[in-house]
């Protein structure tokens, strides 16, 4: 039942809007990530995603504050505010991940093959699914509480799968370790690390999403 | 001041005090409005349970004996509440009005036990065990309905069901709190003055706000159970139907004892409720410790000043 037509809580409601248009700029955050390893690096996408990072920032602070003023329930505020830091944690980690990619310059051949191989190419992909499921489980918590909880386990579902991916890819690359640079092995590792803090962040909101469900709903 | 005025003003003051954390506590920590207007919303449901259907309990008391109740029993009535009252808020003890009332009025009367009506004061003691049950039972049905409607809801409606639900839930404590225990306390006096009745309001209200920061009994639903906001909607909601019912019937009771039974209620339609047992232990024990005090020291008290 949506009672989005009342003229009632529209603070509340300019706050739900708020998350999601958090949302959407750490999606865009991801996304330039995902380009920037098929590209391999480029200074103008590490750029967008410093941006799109910073852009998150602001609006996530601004929503702090409107949380701050007493928007919603007691018992739920300090779930958004948590809620938000991850999602938060989310562009974080994409810029933290661009910047392993981009710190040392041109890559070597190896490393590049590394970055186009099919399972980074999956994990990245599963990367993007994570997110975009916690934007969906979000926009659901306008819908009922049923549509939230079945949103929240497909959010578990791409993180478990990111999980097992990047086992793959930390096996591929240790196996490939040798004939590799040291510095390029550990560059990459950290890499797939900081990344899959992607999936594991969006996971953590949706559990933050699922202490609200319970709280909220009673 | 009459001593008999002052004394229900003292015992209308406690009688805030000790139940502000019902008034305002619960109101307060759903932290969606500010402590003054918490305050103005108990004082709000005070002043119109009082003046709509205080009336209501003008005979409880003396209706339990069949002749003019004498002023000393009454002073006997309201000194030995209002000093156990202050006892118990002192120590920061959720105490039952209705009960320590009682308690110190048939302490008082017993001595001349032919006065006693057995059959009002029976009805009074059987509504103390079928309130909480009857609270229950309507915090069951509002608690499951509840439920059922806000899982078709998205989380914004929740938020404002919640929000506005807390605020109807103090409200209506208010009321049925103010219709029955203070029409309680002005119901001991003859002089149903509308000065006598704004002297117990004023002193109720200052008793609620001033001492509402304190320390007795806390937010019921964090303390006594875990509930979720529509638990304690449906729990506060129950108990001031309760209430509400006995005031119609003159029947004195306290809301603590309705939310008790209204908590485990809510929580009966839960698979897994946590309660602090200890707790529930020490407000039942409360309930069967402070009345029988009331009723001893009014007894002597009675004897003692040959009422």
């Amino acid at each position: 039942m949506n009672l989005s037509w009342l003229p009632l809580a529209k603070k509340e409601r300019e706050i739900l809007e708020g998350i999601e248009l958090h949302l959407m700029k750490v999606e865009e955050a991801v996304n330039y990530l995902v380009e920037l390893v098929k590209n391999g690096n480029g200074n103008q996408i590490v750029e967008k995603i410093i941006k799109a990072e910073t852009e998150a920032d602001d609006i996530h602070r601004q929503l702090s504050l409107k949380i701050a003023e007493g928007a919603f329930f007691g018992g739920i505020r300090e779930d958004i505010l948590n809620l938000m830091e991850e999602i938060d944690n989310i562009a974080d980690s994409a810029k933290d991940s661009a910047r392993f990619i981009h710190m040392r310059g041109d890559m070597s051949k190896q490393a590049l093959y590394f970055l186009s191989s099919e399972t980074m190419s999956s994990f990245l992909s599963e990367l993007r699914e994570s997110v975009k499921s916690l934007s969906e489980l979000i926009r659901s918590l306008e819908v009922s509480r049923k549509e939230a909880l079945s949103r929240i386990h497909k959010v578990e579902e791409n993180e478990e799968r990111a999980d097992t991916l990047k086992d793959t890819l930390l096996r591929e690359l240790f196996s490939i370790s040798s004939a590799m640079d040291p510095l390029t092995v550990i560059q990459l590792r950290d890499f797939i690390f900081s990344s899959d803090n992607i999936a594991d962040s969006a996971e953590d909101a949706s559990d933050v999403i699922l202490v609200m469900i319970a709280k909220g709903y009673g | 001041m009459d001593s008999l005025v002052l004394l229900a003003a003292l015992l209308s003051f406690v009688f805030g005090w000790n139940n502000s954390s019902i008034l305002i506590g619960n109101i307060k920590a759903a932290g969606s409005i500010s402590y003054r207007n918490s305050s103005i919303l108990a004082s709000v449901g005070l002043i119109a349970g009082v003046l709509l259907e205080g009336g209501k309990m003008s005979n409880s008391l003396t209706g339990l004996t069949t002749v003019y109740v004498p002023n000393g029993i009454v002073e006997v009535t309201l000194g030995v509440s209002f000093a156990v009252a202050l006892l118990f808020s002192l120590l920061g003890l959720p105490i039952s009005f209705s009960i320590v009332i009682v308690g110190s009025f048939v302490g008082s009367v017993l001595p001349y036990m032919h006065h006693l009506v057995a059959g009002q004061l029976l009805e009074i003691f059987a509504f103390w065990i079928v309130g909480p049950l009857l609270s229950a039972f309507i915090s069951f049905l509002i608690y499951s309905s509840v439920k059922k409607l806000v899982s078709h809801l998205g989380l914004v409606e929740v938020d404002m069901i919640n929000r506005a639900g807390i605020v109807v839930a103090g409200l209506s404590a208010s009321y049925s709190l103010g219709a029955n225990n203070i029409g309680l306390i002005e119901g001991t006096m003859r002089q149903n003055y509308p000065a006598v009745t704004g002297i117990l309001l004023f002193s109720a209200v200052l008793g609620t706000v001033a001492m509402g920061g304190g320390n007795v009994s806390g937010s019921v639903g964090d303390r006594l159970m875990s509930l979720s906001p529509q638990g304690v909607l449906s729990t506060f909601i129950a108990s001031s139907i309760t209430v509400w019912i006995g005031t119609q019937f003159s029947l004195p009771i306290s809301i603590s004892q309705c939310l008790l039974g209204g908590m485990f209620g809510a929580a009966f339609t839960r698979k897994v409720a946590v309660v602090n047992r200890k707790l529930v232990y020490e407000t039942v024990v409360l309930w069967l410790v402070a009345p029988l005090i009331c009723f001893g020291i009014a007894y002597i008290l009675s004897i003692f000043l040959g009422l």
